[in-house]
This record gives C-alpha cells, sequence and structure tokens, in this order.
C-alpha cells in the first residue's frame, strides 16, 4: 500500500517498538498482527487517522500491559527474591562496616556528620565503603554483634500486629509485601528523625543506628518468605 | 454454587458473547470490531488479549495459533473459542441476572423503583 507520494504506507515504528519493549513476547506477536491488519483496512480511506489509532491503541495496549506486569505474582515473586537478598546482603555489610571498621580514612569530608545524622544508607555511595566493608569480614570473631534487644522488640511487635490484622483480614501477598516494607522502613525513619532532631554524642548513635538495621535484617527474610508463601497459596486458587 | 465457580465480570461476558457470536477462527482484531460495531466499545487490544488470557488460565476459553498473512505484516492470528466451561459459567451469570431484574423497573427519568414481590 502507497500514500499519496508513493511512498509505503507502514505503522508508525516508535509505537510499534513501544508495544515490542511493553508488551510480553508470547503476546507481541499476534497483537501487533491484529493491530497492523486493521490499520492498513483504516489507513486505506484516512493516513494520519490510521496513525492517530495505532499510536492510541499502542499507548493504551503498552500502559495495560505495563500495569498488569507490574501487578502479577510472577513479577512479585522476582522482586520479593531479588529485593531481600540484595537488602539481606547491603544491611549485613553496613552492620559488619558499622562494628569492625574504625576509620572513615577515603570517605568524603562531611560522611562523619551523615552518619551521626542517621543517614546510614548513605554509606554504600561511598566508594571506600566496599574495599572497607568487605574487608571488615576478616575481624569477624562471632556473630552475636547480630543481637539487638531493641530490634528484637521491634520486629516482635511488627510480627504480632501482622498476626493480628492477618486474622481480621487475609492479607494477600501485595499486601503483605507492603506491610513489611512499612514496617521496616517506618522504625528506620523515625531513627533519623530522632537522631536529627536530638543531636545526640556519638557514642549514642551508634545503638540507635543498630536498631534501625537489624530490625530490617531480621523482618526482611520472614516477609520475603511470607510473601512467596502466599504467592504459592494465591497460584494454586488461581488454578481451580 | 459452589464457592470455587466464581462471578464473570461485565467485560468477560461480553468478550465470552462476542466470540459465541464469531463462532469459530474468532481473533482478536475481530473480536474489537464486533464490540465498536455492536455495542460501540472502543477497546484497547491489549485490554481484550489480557480478559482472553484471564479467561483461557479459567478454563472457559481455548485458543490455537493460526496462520500468518501478508495483510498482518507476516504475523500470525491466535483463535480463540468458548469452551463448555464457558458456556456454563455464562449461562449461570445471565440467570444471576435474570433473578436479579425480576421486579426492577426502571422509570423514563432514569430514577430506579423496586417493587417488593412475594418470593
Amino acid at each position: 500500500m502507497f500514500n499519496s507520494k508513493n511512498k509505503p504506507v507502514s505503522p508508525p515504528t516508535a509505537a510499534t517498538k513501544l508495544l515490542l519493549w511493553c508488551v510480553p513476547k508470547s503476546a507481541v506477536e499476534y497483537i501487533l498482527g491484529d493491530l497492523e491488519e486493521e490499520f492498513y483496512v483504516r489507513a486505506k480511506h484516512n493516513i494520519i487517522a490510521a496513525k492517530y489509532w495505532f499510536w492510541q491503541q499502542s499507548m493504551y495496549s503498552s500502559g495495560i500491559y505495563l500495569k498488569h506486569n507490574a501487578a502479577s505474582l510472577d513479577f512479585l515473586k522476582k522482586l520479593t527474591v531479588l529485593f531481600s537478598l540484595c537488602l539481606f546482603f547491603v544491611i549485613l555489610q553496613l552492620i559488619i562496616w558499622l562494628n569492625f571498621s574504625d576509620s572513615l580514612e577515603n570517605f568524603s569530608p562531611h560522611f562523619w556528620d551523615t552518619l551521626v545524622s542517621g543517614y546510614i544508607h548513605m554509606a554504600v555511595f561511598e566508594s571506600a565503603f566496599w574495599p572497607h566493608s568487605i574487608g571488615s569480614w576478616q575481624e569477624i570473631n562471632g556473630w552475636s554483634f547480630l543481637l539487638d534487644g531493641s530490634a528484637m522488640v521491634l520486629t516482635l511487635l511488627s510480627g504480632c500486629l501482622f498476626t493480628f490484622l492477618n486474622q481480621r483480614r487475609k492479607f494477600l501477598a501485595h499486601q503483605i509485601f507492603l506491610f513489611g516494607c512499612g514496617a521496616m522502613v517506618i522504625p528506620y525513619i523515625f531513627g533519623i528523625g530522632y537522631l536529627n532532631a536530638f543531636s545526640l554524642p556519638a557514642l549514642m548513635v551508634g545503638p540507635i543506628l543498630s536498631t534501625m538495621l537489624c530490625n530490617v535484617l531480621y523482618l526482611l527474610l520472614p516477609v520475603a518468605y511470607l510473601v512467596l508463601r502466599k504467592i504459592k497459596l494465591q497460584n494454586i486458587d488461581l488454578n481451580f | 454454587m459452589s464457592d470455587k465457580e466464581k462471578f464473570l465480570g461485565e467485560f468477560e461476558q461480553v468478550v465470552l458473547l462476542a466470540l459465541l457470536r464469531i463462532g469459530h477462527d474468532a481473533y482478536g482484531a475481530e473480536i474489537r470490531q464486533l464490540l465498536h460495531e455492536q455495542v460501540n466499545r472502543n477497546v484497547a487490544i491489549g485490554a481484550l488479549y489480557l480478559t482472553l488470557e484471564r479467561l483461557e488460565k479459567k478454563g472457559m476459553v481455548n485458543s490455537t495459533l493460526g496462520e500468518s498473512t501478508p495483510e498482518r505484516g507476516g504475523r500470525a492470528k491466535r483463535y480463540f473459542e468458548v469452551t463448555g466451561k464457558g458456556q456454563k459459567a455464562l449461562s449461570r451469570s445471565r440467570d444471576v441476572f435474570n433473578i436479579m431484574w425480576q421486579g426492577v423497573t426502571l422509570n423514563p427519568s432514569d430514577k430506579l423503583t423496586v417493587e417488593y414481590i412475594d418470593v
């Protein structure tokens, strides 16, 4: 098919690319086929309107598939596994570094202020952090530094709240994931706020940072387990 | 009705009915056009396929991959047909609506009135 300037008419390339990026490979073949088929029928009457229609369809369809994929159980499963493993490793590195590293050599000049303000996570963006923290593994002579009483109480409270809410209204996998994120993030943000509000001496900052990090560490794997178990149950339910 | 028998959504019912109207060899573009012509509903092809995939997971439709044609840029069609389970679900939905519509009359000013009847 050709337009008035005798150039071949084809669907907008960018719109086609958008679909190729957003729609799963298993579905893109027949979705693009259907759209192209209807595009050529429409282009016989009005090429501009046909292109507009193709863009409209590809944008809506891409949006729908992106939203669907983000909400799908498979995506949540991958996100949970990746998120929990990566975060567990990073938090463990931070705790080990806090306990066994005694210098801020090669860190940026204002890093100490950042640290005592509670922004401990900023350490991972420091180039000196990773060699320091990985080197700190050699210093470990026992794992008792991972025990933090306040963090254990916080984790226990989160567990009790979860059990209570879950009995009243059975949580779905997405809701467990969000609850877990909240239980990890809220005490962490509260810790940062507390340290900023009271400007405590450095000796008192350490235990608070430890509680903030250990609470996340204790919750990560149980939350991931609960989410994955719920995904499995929901999948079984879907197959019936 | 057992707890496992879920109700069909409105769009799912419309899609299943479109498949039954077209009969064999119903595919995305054809279903989309039928919905546009018959019920003036201009759906995104992505929304239609997601619904069809969901119905297929529930065992209410079957699909087969068809031949590729030049007018589709050499891409294959995916044909759908309603299964027995899908037809039962549709019939159940119709029965539910028939029961719920009994005694309900809509007056011209769009206000809903309900006549209470002895059951």
